[in-house]
């Protein structure tokens, strides 16, 4: 039995290759800087918009790094966790649970150990299980919210997407919480599975609902998109959208359009619609995409490559254009989500957006660095900065170097962990937390609003 | 926001053109959209009002409450309340959070129709049965019923006339005049009542006074619909015409002095040929184009209201169609059938541009000779033209700042959206098609038929109540 086989969510045409990641020895939170980051802070002052920013956070602005302490580990699941994601109103966690690597050609046939295929839901407040949801008969690899946090939807390995309905039962219950400590009322759960949607050939691996909370999309390894109506549970569409599994989907902010990316290399963004496509995103060097995600107002599109980078897309303009690229962490087979979080301080300031990105080595300009036991690190950089790699004589730069004009972070963390060579204890997720003044709400807010984000009124 | 990227033919589309697809639960009787556009109401023969997700074409809710066919259904702005109005002398507003009834209101007559405030939810004008029209306001628990005149404003010089007897038979049939519907102007302030005698209305709504009244024809105007813009209006007459109107302006200047209002027919719409009957009619949110459903013929007829020319007649399904509504921001026809009563939907259809699926082509219209460039195959330095790429992307992103451009998104995000059910009772296609038929005998009927199904039902009125 091969216990230190990877649980988590492969990339899926890449080959398996062991890596060994810096495991640091203990929790603990560090820094990094670099020339980027001066470059950055430089470019800041140039540019007036910036300045009058500048001005405007004023004295706050100068402790601007996010400060994330890890605040829970949720322990339980077996296998490595491929997907977690808070509830949009901000109450539960979900995270759910891979089977090792069922789909996975070189797979060693270790699969006898103890199988993993559940969806479990947390307090977010508490980080209690609230309760566990079987019913797929393979791995799950993606969990979504509906934008009303009463419906989960899961796509999993069996083929099938699942829809679960949460309800809280009768009877309040009051106890002690413990942050901050109150006393406070909860009702347990007492959800059940509700539809079962098939239409899939094959594993079913990610999906989203759109803002109307009416449809899910998803991606599968049979390269289809495939449009539900949840209310029936039928399939609406499906769109021919790709040449290899579909890795990423997800909708934009008034559910008009959907972005899907492959490992076809490509980035469509369809009309929901018509079902037609729109527009295709090619990157001139050819990286297989791992994970796309439209920002919070629209107009650019977020997309994880395989060759280390996340992108920044203006799709609006002729052909597309890159506006920024996110490097400096190293990820070339994962599947790793990438999120913006939404400072709810400051939600008139523009520009008070991060990126957060995570895996196992440093990101160089990343706002902070979560490094943490057994998992890897989460990096939380300025989406608005972009950066090329750390190079090393900036690596070593501590706190006297000049600071870019980092904000403070009220976001989030919604890692995809992987639980290879982390020690053997696969499975934990975490959720950082912010210790200035974002509240606990915010944090798990900018969490769970990867898919829906709260906007300005 | 696809508009962004939409081919821009298929959004100079102005009007549906091909029959898309058909829409069925129950005998519907009457459909109209909401102001997004996102729900369609169709009331039913059997006293049902049941709405439908338009983008995905499922079932969103069902409402029970009525007992004979629903006559008109009405939202209010936000799209939260629905109103239904039923021969069954009723009238329900419905609170779409739940589901439930918020009010319902009986008259003494059958309701031909019924339509909200645009921006009072509790205030609602209802025609009815052998009866004048009334204005109701049901902020209070108790409801207050004004009653409306449904005759012609009299003209101050014609009052002391002496009364001739041809003079007082046209009294007598005047008053006979039955207001078939009354809508509301986009600024709430007025009613507009159409009459069986062809008069048309202008009924100020605070003081329930009649300001104005034209004759816009002799016979009954049928049915009387007012554009999304609130600038054009149309008639339907019995004499076979559709006429359109252009909204005048109405101010509170024209209160005290309605004399300078404007009220004329700007273009008539019939068939010459085949002289035929409109059953039913609506205008575009915009005010530019007209569609109407016929009598005895399967087809939607759209005109444009500019020249009032006929543009395109839609083929339609193998039966009569009644009730026609378009959609309120897209190219998009819904009309009930009056048979089966199926919905049919027509849309547009757009073509799948295929340059979009690979953007290193171009659609051409003739073959072109290539032209190599200059350095097409020279040899780069990839590390550097990575490094110069980057250096490159010095733009300031905004990734939250939202543009107000195109389409008021902010508006929207403030509206009531409605919650997505996913436990609605689904009957069988067989019991829709015993529905049929606008008897309460048939519904009683239904009802007895007991079992589980009917306990069901009364379940869910009790939990509707």
């Amino acid at each position: 039995m091969d216990t230190t086989d990877t649980n988590g969510r492969l990339s899926p045409p890449l080959k398996r290759q062991r890596t060994m990641s810096p495991s640091p020895p203990l929790y603990r939170e560090t820094q990094a800087f670099d020339t980027s980051a001066v470059r950055a802070a430089t470019s800041a002052l140039r540019s007036p918009q910036s300045q009058a920013l500048t001005n405007g956070v004023g004295a706050r602005k100068q402790n601007s790094r996010t400060n994330y302490r890890l605040k829970l580990s949720l322990t339980g699941h077996k296998r490595g966790v491929s997907s977690v994601k808070f509830s949009p109103d901000g109450k539960w966690i979900a995270s759910a649970c891979k089977l090792k690597n069922t789909h996975h050609k070189v797979q060693l046939l270790t699969t006898n150990t103890a199988a993993d295929k559940t969806l479990r839901v947390w307090d977010a407040k508490t980080g209690e299980l609230e309760q566990i949801f079987e019913a797929h008969t393979a791995g799950v690899s993606d969990v979504a919210w509906s934008p009303d946090s009463k419906t989960l939807a899961t796509a999993s390995d069996d083929k099938t997407i699942r829809l679960w309905e949460l309800k809280s039962v009768g009877g309040i219950h009051t106890i002690l919480d413990y942050y901050p400590r109150q006393l406070i009322r909860i009702q347990p759960l007492q959800g059940r599975m509700i539809r079962i949607l098939k239409g899939h050939h094959n594993y079913v691996y990610c999906l989203n609902f759109n803002p109307q909370g009416n449809m899910i999309v998803s991606g599968s390894y049979d390269e289809a998109v495939r449009i539900w109506d949840i209310r029936s549970g039928n399939c609406q569409k499906t769109l021919p959208a790709h040449q290899d599994p579909v890795s990423g989907v997800d909708f934009i902010r008034d559910g008009t359009m959907i972005a899907s990316c492959s490992h076809d290399k490509l980035i469509r963004i369809w009309d929901t619609n018509t079902g037609q496509c729109l527009k295709t995103l090619v990157e001139e060097e050819l990286p297989p995409v791992s994970c796309v995600r439209f920002s919070p107002n629209g107009k650019y599109i977020l997309a994880s490559t395989l060759d280390s980078s996340i992108r920044l897309w203006d799709y609006l303009r002729d052909g597309g254009k890159v506006l920024k690229t996110y490097l400096g962490h190293v990820n070339t087979k994962y599947s790793i989500f990438s999120a913006f979080s939404n400072d709810g301080k400051y939600m008139y300031v523009s520009q008070r957006q991060f990126l957060i990105g995570c895996d196992m080595v440093g990101w160089a300009n990343a706002a902070q660095i979560l490094r943490l036991r057994r998992c890897g690190d989460i990096y939380l950089g300025r989406a608005d900065e972009g950066g090329s790699p750390g190079s090393e004589e900036s690596r070593g730069r501590g706190a006297g170097s000049q600071r870019p004009p980092y904000r403070k972070l009220a976001g989030i963390l919604r890692p995809r962990w992987d639980g290879e060579d982390m020690g053997g204890r696969a499975g934990e997720q975490l959720l950082g937390d912010t210790l200035n003044d974002a509240t606990w709400h915010d944090l798990s807010w900018l969490a769970g609003s990867s898919c829906y984000p709260r906007y300005p009124s | 926001m696809n508009l962004s990227l939409a081919d821009p033919f298929s959004l100079s589309q102005d009007y549906p053109e091909v029959f898309s697809h058909s829409l069925h639960y129950g005998h519907s009787a009457c459909v109209v959209f909401n102001r997004r556009g996102d729900l369609l109401a169709s009331g039913r023969h059997d006293g049902t009002v049941v709405l439908f997700d338009v983008e995905t074409g499922g079932l969103a809710r069902i409402m029970r409450g009525h007992t004979r066919s629903v006559q008109s259904v009405s939202w209010s702005r936000d799209g939260r309340y629905l109103l239904s109005s039923s021969l069954d002398c009723k009238c329900i507003l419905w609170d779409l959070e739940d589901g439930s009834r918020k009010r319902v209101i009986r008259f003494e007559a059958a309701v031909y129709y019924a339509e909200l405030h645009p921006f009072n939810y509790e205030l609602f004008a209802a025609a009815i049965h052998e009866d004048f029209p009334y204005l109701v306001d049901i902020s209070n628990p108790r409801t207050i019923r004004t009653k409306l005149s449904s005759l012609p404003r009299k003209s101050p010089a014609g009052s002391d006339e002496d009364e001739t007897p041809a003079a007082t038979k046209a009294k007598a049939q005047e008053a006979k005049a039955l207001t078939l519907s009354t809508l509301f102007d986009s600024t709430g302030q007025f009613l507009i009542c159409a009459t069986t005698r062809g008069w048309v209305n202008v009924v100020h709504v605070a003081t329930h006074s009649t300001i104005f009244s034209t004759r816009i024809t002799k016979t009954a105007i049928v049915t009387a619909r007012l554009s999304l813009s609130g600038r054009s209006l149309i008639f339907n007459s019995r004499d076979r015409i559709l006429r359109s109107v252009h909204m005048p302006p109405l101010t509170d200047e024209d209160i005290e002095d309605p004399s300078d209002i404007l009220f004329e027919v700007e273009h008539t719409y019939q068939d010459l040929v085949n002289r035929l009957y409109w059953n039913h009619c609506d205008i575009s949110p915009t005010g530019e184009y007209i569609c109407a459903s016929t009598y005895m013929n399967h087809d939607v007829y759209i005109w444009e209201t500019n020249k009032g020319s006929l543009v395109k007649i839609l083929e339609g399904p193998k039966e009569e169609l009644g009730f026609v509504d378009w959609h309120p921001t897209r190219p998009m026809i819904v009309a009930s059938g009056l048979e089966t009563g199926r919905i049919y939907i027509w849309a547009t259809n757009n073509p799948q541009r295929w340059s979009a699926l690979a953007p290193d082509f171009q659609e051409l219209e003739e073959n072109v000779e290539y032209v190599e460039k200059e350095d097409e195959f020279d040899y780069k330095d990839r590390a550097e033209m990575t490094k110069a790429r980057l250096d490159r992307e010095d733009e300031e992103v905004d990734l939250i700042g939202m543009d107000d451009a195109p389409g008021d998104f902010r508006d929207d995000e403030k509206r009531w959206t409605m919650p997505v059910l996913l436990d609605i009772e689904e009957s069988s296609e067989d019991d829709d098609v015993k529905i049929v038929g606008p008897t309460a005998a048939t519904s009683q009927k239904k009802k007895k038929k007991g079992g589980a199904e009917a306990e069901k039902k009364g379940k869910k009125r009790k939990a509707g109540d």
